[in-house]
């Protein structure tokens, strides 16, 4: 966490999610493998070389996903400033959104079956208009509630349309 | 109106008028025509069927029209209904966002009109529609609910009944319709790299076209007659439907509403709150700029004044004069400056509307290396210069300025699109860059408001520069928007 202009924290996403980043960056290589051998066994009988070649081409697959997922989570950082929440992510494409507290509508706290078994839960800030682009994908899902508050608390009285 | 008498009573239950089951009806023809040819034939009693069914229909469509009652007693609007399944349905006046009336063809042939009102709330469920009142019934009802709804106090803003204080702004006439049609060529949703492969398969074609008709006909002067006639027979399709959709078009104003009211078959009226305005487009297309017009929209927030022919959220106008649109803009927006005098993109900004343009140009020509190298060649000499000047285009159109919460943003190649976004109408904003972009320090600014469409932005300016338009186009207003 660093100190931004005035005194409010830059938040990273939780350390968990990076985890769970990195072991859904997995997934895609073990389907790449089992498919692989899956193909090549049937075509052809002699197994050595083949399943070295699929072992292969599955390792790289993940090492790619791993630096990916890594590079993504390192990417993001969300702000609950003094009138807006601020997120800024992606590596590609960066991204900075700003969502001031008094157009928020609605918020949403959702936490899949996999996201429960990390602890965590996402934010997800609606407006009234549909393209508003404000979801904190990872945070600790005891202090999510905090969080919601906080924004809550400042979302007071205000015209939404 | 000439109707005169004594004014319709509203507050007694009545049912819609005698004439509205035979609208219904007319509407049953052709599906009592198709049935009488389809299963009908097949059976051997044509006439037979179509017979039954148009029994059927004219049995049910008395029933349903003996069922349905409306009246408004002052305050609440009420339309029982139902033929099995009673319904009553209650709104209160001050509920009311909206009462709209529209005259779909079938209705007009007996001189009926269709009156809809629309709640806050949303819901289809929720409104009125009652399809087959009398002219003067409609106008009267709907006088009365506004009036009602006035005097509860909107919140929304002071309400006159409709009809007082009204002006007009504005009514092109077929001449200007049919010139609109005919101009306005535009693919407004494509992306440009979608454009730039419809372009190069345009070409294709019409180089097919030609070599086609060249052996028909023998000589390239016969295909060329040929091109320019189908050309023409385009623009005059264009031109007649412009006509028909758009015609009579009439801008008006009461107070805080504007109303346009449009079509030759069936008549629509939308009606924008201004305070519900969240942006206007104003869009040109080259014809379009030679002439110094171009076509408004301007886009509110909601479903208000939604019609038969589907969302109206978005009020078109498709062809205005300079002064026409300096005029409707200070009734829209009355804070908007000159929507020409912008502050123009960096250079670092050129190179990059023509990389855009170009590198998908030049990849598509590549491809056609695959039919054959010589098609590739001729693919790339003519797309490529296109691409650059569509990119030089674009880069000139690029800009912008910024007025409190106001912003104008200007892009697009060959149709430039001007955007006014409404002051304090941003629900929120995002800084979008790509490593290209970054690697100048451009990025560019996207708006994200209440209404449907694409988010008006701001395209290739320095980074710090769109910084600063994101925080001052998301700042709450000192004072409550309108």
């Amino acid at each position: 966490m660093r100190k931004n202009r005035g005194g409010v924290t830059e938040e990273r996403l939780d350390r968990r999610l990076l985890t769970q980043w990195r072991l859904g960056a997995v997934v895609p290589a073990l389907v790449w493998l089992v498919t692989w051998l899956a193909l090549a066994l049937s075509v052809e009988r002699q197994g050595g070389l083949v399943g070295a070649g699929g072992l292969a081409s599955a390792a790289v697959i993940a090492a790619v996903g791993q630096v990916v997922a890594t590079v993504r989570w390192r990417s993001w950082r969300y702000q609950l400033g003094e009138d807006a929440l601020e997120l800024r992510f992606g590596v590609v494409r960066r991204v900075h959104s700003s969502v001031p507290y008094f157009r928020v509508q609605r918020i949403d706290v959702v936490a899949g079956p996999v996201d429960r078994f990390f602890d965590l839960a996402r934010l997800v800030l609606h407006t009234a208009s549909a393209s508003t682009d404000a979801t904190i994908p990872g945070i600790d899902a005891a202090r999510v509630d905090d969080v919601r508050r906080r924004i809550l608390d400042r979302v007071g009285e205000g015209d939404s349309v | 109106m000439t109707e005169t008498g004594p004014a319709p009573a509203l507050a007694r239950p009545s049912r819609l008028h005698p004439l509205a089951p035979a609208a219904d009806l007319v509407r049953l023809i052709p599906v009592a025509v198709a049935l009488g040819l389809g299963p009908g034939r097949a059976s051997g009693s044509p006439v037979a069927v179509a017979a039954v069914v148009l029994l059927v229909g004219t049995a049910y469509g008395y029933l349903r029209w003996r069922s349905r009652t409306w009246w408004f007693d002052g305050g609440t609007l009420h339309v029982d209904e139902g033929v099995l399944q009673r319904q009553q349905r209650r709104i209160p006046a001050s509920r009311v966002q909206e009462v709209a009336i529209v005259e779909p063809v079938v209705l007009r042939l007996f001189g009926l009109v269709r009156l809809r009102v629309e709640t806050a709330g949303g819901g289809r469920g929720a409104e009125a529609d009652l399809a087959g009142l009398s002219r003067p019934t409609a106008a009267a009802l709907r006088e009365a609910i506004t009036r009602a709804r006035a005097s509860t106090g909107d919140a929304r803003g002071a309400v006159t009944p409709a009809g007082a204080g009204e002006a007009t702004l504005l009514r092109l006439t077929a001449g200007r319709l049919a010139l609109a049609g005919a101009t306005s060529w535009t693919l407004p949703a494509v992306p440009e790299a979608v454009g730039s492969i419809v372009a190069a398969s345009a070409v294709g074609v019409m180089a097919a076209l030609v070599s086609r008709a060249q052996a028909e006909l023998g000589s390239v002067a016969g295909a060329t007659v040929v091109g320019v006639a189908v050309l023409g027979l385009l623009l005059a399709a264009a031109a007649v439907t412009a006509v028909v959709v758009d015609f009579d078009l009439t801008v008006s104003r009461t107070d805080d509403r504007l109303r346009l009211t449009r079509g030759l078959l069936s008549r629509a009226e939308a009606v924008i709150p201004l305070h519900r305005v969240q942006s206007v487009r104003i869009d040109q297309s080259p014809l379009q700029r030679s002439l110094s017009m171009a076509s408004l929209h301007v886009q509110s927030a909601g479903l208000t004044g939604r019609t038969e022919e589907g969302p109206s959220t978005e009020a078109r106008l498709p062809l205005l004069t300079r002064a026409e649109i300096v005029a409707l803009l200070a009734v829209v927006l009355p804070d908007a400056p000159a929507v020409d005098e912008l502050r123009p993109a960096p250079p670092a900004a050129r190179s990059r509307a023509l990389v855009r343009r170009v590198v998908p140009a030049a990849l598509l020509s590549l491809t056609l290396v695959a039919v054959e190298p010589w098609v590739a060649l001729a693919a790339a000499t003519l797309v490529v210069p296109l691409a650059v000047l569509a990119g030089l285009d674009a880069y000139r159109s690029l800009g912008f300025r910024l007025e409190g919460s106001l912003l104008v943003s200007r892009s697009g190649s060959l149709v430039r699109r001007t955007v006014v976004v409404a002051p304090g109408k941003a629900q929120s904003g995002r800084v979008v860059s790509s490593p290209l972009q970054r690697r100048r320090g451009l990025a560019t600014l996207l708006v994200d408001l209440a209404a449907a469409g694409r988010a008006p932005r701001v395209i290739d300016q320095h980074e710090p520069v769109v910084e600063e338009l994101l925080s001052a186009v998301t700042a709450k207003p000192a004072t409550r928007p309108r």
